[in-house]
């Protein structure tokens, strides 16, 4: 396998007393889209951060692209596009001033790509940042990241306040990148169904830990929610394994299975039920229960 | 072809691609050697991840519902599709099931149910003859 772009191993980040990234580890491999979800305060935008080298972690260690953000800083910011959550530029310059600035830190920048990007995301030259709209702000930002053709890009929120047709342009560059052999896109979000659509694989956060780590496939193929009605109350259901009774109501109850096999479901013909359903969950509802989940385990 | 997509209705996106694709296949919609649009063409137009739409194309093909020439693109098999016969009524009981089920909630009486399959076969028989 091909050495990892980003390798985080048991880091942990603690400001003042605030444990903000507890234990993570995770590694991105190369060509891979990874969305990294969580709520808000999970620890997504300290995560990035550390893959920045804006700070150094309490424990353990961060490499990206087989270096070390602190220490070889400037190596890898020419490598790698970044659009910060708040997509921070100076207020006074112009769309054109902008482009003509961040190019000077790039020997390798691709003018023609960034005309291109210009045009198809109608970016006005001459309009000063402070007086674009929010939309364009993050178009132009994304621009901005992309204009020296990275390895790796890092998108934090990309998407979050900004309307369907915004969200839509930069979904639709993002997936233009990602067609491009070997660039590897990682991001964080809360959009779900977004992340769903372009991500490989998906990392779940909450309260600084990472509860999930997998491939999106392999994460719809395990987590299945049962559905089974019954023709009277509902039996017993305490016996079962690897099930987790999700709700109930009436003569149908749902069950969660973090592991689900055709064998599962053999289980349940001794309770006599009318029928059986299993549904295969979005990530959003991966999402919720996994997070509901920790919480309990922590209260 | 137009392919429709919900990334929150649970399943994977890949499936709703290689569903759809069967699907205008059986509908006529697309016809036996014809070109279906390239991985980059269709990622772009459904906005999802290449890796998916290469996913799915890979599944259709390993079914030999669609054949894949080198340098070419990927052409709708000539040849009928060749699934067996078992697993075909496997995927088609499922979707009954989830039918019949949704009529069973629903109160809808069995009969109105057997009216309406009929209803539904004869109109997909016309389209798919015509």
């Amino acid at each position: 396998m091909n050495p990892p772009v980003i390798a985080i191993l048991e880091c942990t980040k603690q400001f003042r007393r605030t444990v903000a990234v507890k234990h993570l580890s995770l590694h991105v491999q190369p060509g891979t889209v990874y969305g990294l979800v969580g709520d808000n305060g999970a620890g997504k935008t300290t995560t990035i951060q550390m893959m920045l080298g804006l700070f150094p972690p309490t424990k353990g260690t961060v490499q990206v692209l087989g270096l070390d953000p602190i220490a070889d800083g400037v190596a890898i910011k020419k490598r790698i596009g970044y659009v910060s959550e708040n997509r921070e530029m100076y207020e006074w310059m112009t769309v054109s001033e902008i482009i003509w600035f961040v190019k000077q830190f790039y020997p390798h920048w691709n003018d023609a790509l960034v005309e291109k990007l210009q045009k198809d995301m109608e970016l006005p030259a001459k309009t000063k940042i402070k007086h674009l709209s929010r939309g364009t702000r993050a178009k132009l930002a994304l621009l901005l990241a992309m204009g020296h053709e990275p390895e790796l890009l890092i998108l934090d929120e990309p998407s979050s306040g900004l309307d369907p047709l915004v969200r839509r342009e930069i979904l639709e560059q993002v997936i233009n990148l990602i067609q491009q052999e070997g660039r590897t896109v990682f991001f964080s979000s809360h959009l779900l169904d977004e992340v769903e659509r372009v991500a490989d694989h998906v990392g779940i956060l909450c309260e600084g830990r990472l509860l999930m780590d997998m491939p999106l496939d392999e994460l719809k193929d395990k987590k299945r929610r049962i559905r089974v009605a019954w023709d009277g109350a509902i039996p017993d259901t305490r016996h079962l394994v690897q099930v987790e009774l999700l709700e109930s109501a009436g003569r149908e109850a749902s069950f969660l299975t973090q592991n689900f096999s055709e064998d599962l479901l053999t289980q349940f013909e001794s309770l006599k039920p009318v029928s059986v359903q299993v549904e295969a969950l979005s990530l959003e509802d991966i999402f919720i229960h996994s997070v509901q989940a920790a919480k309990r385990r922590v209260s | 072809m137009l392919i429709q997509i919900d990334p929150s209705n649970g399943i994977p996106i890949f499936q709703q691609i290689i569903q759809q694709v069967k699907y205008k296949i059986a509908g006529g919609i697309v016809q036996p050697g014809e070109q279906l649009p390239s991985v980059r063409q269709l990622a772009s137009q459904l906005r999802v991840n290449p890796n998916t739409v290469a996913k799915a194309y890979t599944e259709l093909e390993r079914e030999k519902v669609v054949i894949t020439r080198r340098g070419m693109g990927c052409f709708v098999a000539e040849t009928p599709v060749v699934i067996r016969k078992q697993e075909k009524i496997k995927i088609v009981s499922a979707l009954f099931d989830r039918c019949l089920t949704e009529a069973f909630h629903l109160h809808l009486p069995w009969e109105d149910v057997e009216t309406l399959f009929q209803e539904r076969l004869k109109s997909i028989m016309q389209r798919s003859q015509s």
